[in-house]
């Protein structure tokens, strides 16, 4: 009796508790597939984020311009001599070809900015252009480098958005003053334009109000001179914000450099527009348009980002739009980054040298590693005797597969460099180093490949009377060669992307030239991507996304490979 | 300078090839073309006589590659004239280096008579070593040649000498892990030793200050270095933290996820999406937390009122704990994969659920497993050197704000050894003491981590 009350109260119990426990059970389970999903999205967020930054490298704006090369500015006596060819004043050339295109600037400093939406650097490689074909000389060239990387960021929308508006209704040239253009326009035209500039100032008034209360929720913490100061801050604040939100509400609109830039386009010129009331527009010509008859074609181009808080003045961005819109400039595929090694621009640097770097380092690693490895798995796996010293080597190489990268590098640095005076910077110490750090890897690989091969092979080798060597050379090494190159392909690719060990022998030197030997001076694509990674300008940012794509895509091919070579060849016993 | 090296090598090629057609031909014709009474396979007469043919000169060759420039620093050191001798240590060397430069094509900082003449005794010491050692492996391969060739027969046993040339081969391959690990350890160990020598190792242990500025002359001011490492390995510290507290969770549920609950089918689509988070090179997740991380914990921190910098030992850790998730949860899910399946069904048996039975029976079980995945992940992050150089910065701060920047060992190990370095001055060599202190530590961790899941395993095995 008591015994069935005992047992009915344990079941009641246990019945009580089961909702409770099946509960747990059920967020035990969405841990578990909550933590997953976090490494997936972090896995999709990082290929995100370096694709979506990596993109927009892969092409480029370039120029397309009509040049004339000037017999009598290259070579006047008609020599046909290189070194007079090589001494012509190419610079002025292009700059020449600049100014025909936009034939308004006069003034020094417009000019100097001008001539800036082309880089110093590309002298040369017009000179070896004309170098290789003198034959040219005289002639009408396309002018086809790459425009200034501001530029080229500009126009691809990367520093400001740039929205167009297409006009409505007549354009009509009240004041053609050649500094100042006064327009009509219709005034449901302009309201847009209008509306905008207030919100943008309203935005800016909240953005002081909200830094002005801070300051003040700030205040109550701190005391006596302190909060003299910051009371008088916060005062500067606010009277700021007032005088731009007062300034949002006039009929007309005067525009400074802290309001979103409002270009506007008609009869092939751009002007900037500075002040704005319904129904008139005053403009400053940027790009002279080529007549003053009143127009329905026009448009206006709106750049939010404040002149002040940008790259590249309005006057830059007119001339890029200009480029554009007369077909001087071009958006193409970025050959360059393909066929160029690294420069000090960014519109000229490419990843081909420090994948011909990598390339060099890879084999050097490759000539290094493979057969140590495959001859040391050997001797671990088929020769040597269980004893002491087996023990010790064998413990040696798995924690050699954990030492940190870099104490490697200090390896490298200490015997390679400073004890064998090999050459610094160069693939073949960069490989050596890294052969080192993938012996492990492949040993442990071949060693488990070795392994797998059956006993009964080996046995019926020896059986028909070869020897130990024979038998582990021709018959054992040839079944286990899928696994081990599978082994060895994973290794390798690790290898590719190892970057640490690689600065510490000084492949991080600036090299503007595609390598040619093992001992030339040269950079490996981690590291590439690294020194890229640290420079400050913005342009930077997306080829290094791209040359990280590049990496990745290599690292992925090969690892498909090693996939591919594995599920093909290998056997199962 | 050694510019005969390569055609040497080449032409030992040749006649590699001609010694073992040669060898081969030699044993066929012993045998009067019966090549089933030879002791070896005619091949192995011709391996036998290429191997004696090239392989003493080749080892004589590349010992002198390696070491000839050694040797010539050597004979010059005894060729100096009376006046230089006289001289300071390192004004022997800038000399000596000075004329080494002149003589193969180098640039010179300075030139003098004395100079050119060592230079001259430099450039014809170097062509007469070349020379000699070029006739002595030309002596070498031809009398090595001849001897062999005069021992194949009949029943000369081929086979057993190649077969022990392989045998040799095959144990310098396998000795060359071990040749690194010692040369590891002692170049970390020279290195260090002169870092002791100038700078109090109790210093470097416990200092809180480090700015490795030193003076480069003695009579300057305000630039002795201070060296206390302190600062470093509390900033490693920080950021293993924060990468474990990511790392850790994540990786432990993924393994339980994957091992207990999840279907075939979804385990095999699964793992190697987690395998690729470690395949990606680490200078990727620099990139990762120096551009998207670190500006976004910026806004953030920003958002509710800190202040933040992009560089962070946040942004860091975060990234870290990411990509040493895969290393987690691979190494737990073998672990948790071991225990033996008895246990689980007795669980199972009392009722319990499988929450319970993973959290009460398998957990436990696998516990020392576990840490030992964990422990080889911590050594893991304390090596990592991309992300911190890129994301964490530079500054030595000792600090525990996670939202400020710190350094770590690996971070001042690439600083220091990357752009322009002072031969020997402590600032250089300070580099190898925190090389050796990292390779200490994590080569105990490894150690530690391998021998607990070796014992793991045997456990159950």
């Amino acid at each position: 009796m008591t015994e069935s009350a005992a047992r009915s109260s344990t079941k009641a119990l246990i019945a009580a508790s089961l909702p409770r426990r099946y509960r747990a059970e059920q967020r035990f389970r969405l841990y578990g597939r909550a933590a997953i999903l976090l490494a997936i999205s972090a896995l999709g967020l990082l290929l995100f984020s370096v694709g979506a930054q990596g993109f927009s490298a892969f092409s480029i704006f370039r120029f397309d311009l009509p040049l004339h090369l000037d017999t009598k500015r290259i070579d006047p006596n008609n020599t046909g001599d290189p070194k007079v060819i090589a001494k012509a004043p190419y610079r002025a050339l292009i700059q020449q070809a600049l100014s025909d295109a936009f034939p308004d600037v006069r003034s020094r400093r417009d000019k100097r900015a001008l001539f800036g939406l082309s880089t110093g650097l590309n002298v040369v490689e017009l000179r070896k252009r004309v170098i290789k074909n003198p034959a040219l000389i005289g002639t009408d060239i396309r002018f086809t480098a790459p425009i200034s990387d501001d530029i080229d960021l500009y126009l691809k929308g990367k520093i400001t958005p740039r929205r167009f508006i297409t006009g409505k209704g007549d354009l009509v040239i009240q004041q053609p003053n050649p500094k100042i253009i006064t327009l009509a326009a219709a005034p449901e035209s302009l309201d847009f334009l209008i509306a905008h500039i207030r919100q943008s100032r309203l935005q800016q008034a909240a953005k002081l109000e909200v830094q002005a209360q801070k300051l003040r929720d700030g205040l109550k913490a701190s005391n006596g001179q302190v909060a003299a100061a910051q009371k008088q801050k916060i005062e500067q604040l606010e009277h700021k914000a007032k005088t731009i939100r007062n300034a949002a509400k006039g009929q007309t609109l005067g525009l400074n450099k802290n309001d979103p830039s409002i270009l506007l386009g008609f009869h092939g010129g751009i002007a900037k527009a500075i002040r704005v009331s319904a129904g008139t527009i005053s403009v400053k010509p940027l790009v002279r348009p080529t007549s003053l008859e009143t127009t329905q074609n026009w448009q206006a181009l709106i750049l939010d980002l404040p002149e002040r808080a940008r790259r590249i003045t309005d006057q830059q961005a007119a001339w890029a739009e200009m480029l554009v819109d007369h077909g001087y400039a071009k958006r193409r595929f970025n050959s360059i980054f393909f066929t160029h090694a690294d420069s000090r621009e960014p519109e000229l640097a490419g990843i081909a040298g420090a994948m011909v770097g990598s390339i060099l380092t890879l084999l050097a690693t490759m000539l290094a590693a493979v057969p140590i490895g495959i001859l040391a798995a050997i001797y671990l796996e088929e020769f040597a005797k269980k004893n002491r010293l087996t023990d010790f080597i064998e413990v040696n190489i798995n924690n050699l597969a954990a030492v940190p990268s870099i104490i490697f590098g200090l390896l490298g640095l200490a015997v390679f460099l400073n004890t064998f005076h090999m050459p610094r910077s160069a693939p073949l110490v960069g490989g050596l180093v890294l052969a080192l750090m993938t012996l492990p890897v492949i040993i442990i690989a071949s060693r488990a490949a070795i392994k797998a091969v059956p006993p009964s092979i080996r046995e019926a080798a020896l059986g028909i009377g070869a020897s130990k060597t024979q038998t582990v050379f021709d018959h054992v090494l040839p079944l286990a060669a899928p696994g081990i190159l599978t082994g060895t392909i994973i290794g390798l690719a690790r290898a590719l992307g190892e970057t640490a060990p690689l600065l510490m022998i000084g492949m991080v030197a600036f090299i503007a030239d595609i390598p040619k030997s093992l001992t030339s001076p040269s950079t490996a694509m981690p590291v590439q991507i690294y020194l890229w990674a640290s420079s400050a300008e913005r342009s930077w940012e997306a080829r290094t996304a791209a040359a990280i794509i590049i990496l990745l895509l290599l690292m992925i091919v090969l690892n498909l490979t090693a996939v591919f070579l594995r599920h093909k060849l290998e056997r199962r016993w | 300078m050694i510019t005969l090296l390569p055609f040497a090598m080449l032409a030992l090629t040749g006649f590699m090839l001609l010694a073992w057609f040669q060898g081969r031909g030699k044993a066929v014709s012993c045998a009067d073309g019966h090549t089933s009474i030879l002791h070896s396979l005619p091949g192995y007469s011709g391996a036998y006589l290429a191997i004696w043919s090239v392989l003493p000169a080749f080892l004589l060759l590349a010992a002198y590659g390696l070491f000839g420039d050694l040797l010539l620093g050597l004979q010059m050191q005894q060729k100096l004239p009376p006046d230089i001798l006289a001289l300071a240590p390192e004004k022997i060397e800038l000399f000596l280096r000075n004329a080494h430069a002149l003589a193969f094509g180098g640039t010179a900082s300075e030139t003098s008579p004395a100079l050119t003449a060592m230079a001259q005794t430099y450039a014809s010491h170097a062509r007469y070593n070349q020379i000699a050692v070029m006739g002595l492996a030309l002596v070498l391969s031809v009398g090595g040649f001849f001897f062999a060739r005069r021992r194949i027969s009949k029943t000369f046993r081929a086979r057993n000498h190649v077969e022990a040339v392989i045998f040799a081969l095959l144990v310098v391959c396998s000795a060359i892990a071990v040749l690194t690990t010692l040369g590891i350890v002692l170049s970390l160990l020279t290195e260090s030793l002169r870092f002791f020598s100038q700078i109090n190792a109790l210093d470097f242990i416990f200092g809180l200050k480090w700015s490795p500025q030193t003076a480069l002359r003695a009579d300057q001011v305000g630039q002795s270095g201070s060296f206390g490492a302190v600062p470093l390995f509390a900033g490693t510290f920080l950021i293993t933290l924060i990468a474990m507290i990511v790392a850790a969770p994540v990786g432990l549920f993924s393994a339980i996820y994957l091992s207990e609950y999840a279907k075939p089918s979804t385990r095999r689509t699964v793992k190697p999406i987690l395998e690729i988070l470690a395949g990606v090179p680490t200078v990727v997740y620099g990139f990762f937390a120096l551009l998207t991380v670190g500006p976004f914990i910026r806004q953030a921190a920003e958002a509710v009122g800190l202040g933040a910098q992009t560089q962070s030992a946040l942004s860091a850790g975060l990234v870290m704990g990411i990509m040493i998730i895969p290393f987690v949860s691979s190494l737990s899910d073998d672990v948790i994969n071991a225990v033996p399946q008895a246990l689980r069904d007795g669980s199972y048996a009392m009722g319990a659920t499988q929450a319970e039975t993973v959290r009460n029976v398998v957990f436990p079980a696998a516990l020392p497993g576990i840490m030992g995945a964990l422990l080889l992940a911590v050594s893991r992050a304390i090596g990592e050197t991309m992300i911190v150089v890129m994301a964490a910065g530079q500054s030595a701060n000792l600090t525990a704000n996670p939202l400020e920047p710190v350094t770590t060992v690996t971070v001042q190990i690439v600083t220091l050894l990357t752009g322009d370095q002072e031969f020997d001055s402590a600032k250089t060599l300070s580099a190898f003491a925190l090389g050796l202190a990292l390779f200490v530590i994590t080569l105990g961790l490894n150690i530690i981590s391998l021998r607990v899941v070796r014992k793991y395993r045997e456990r159950y095995d």
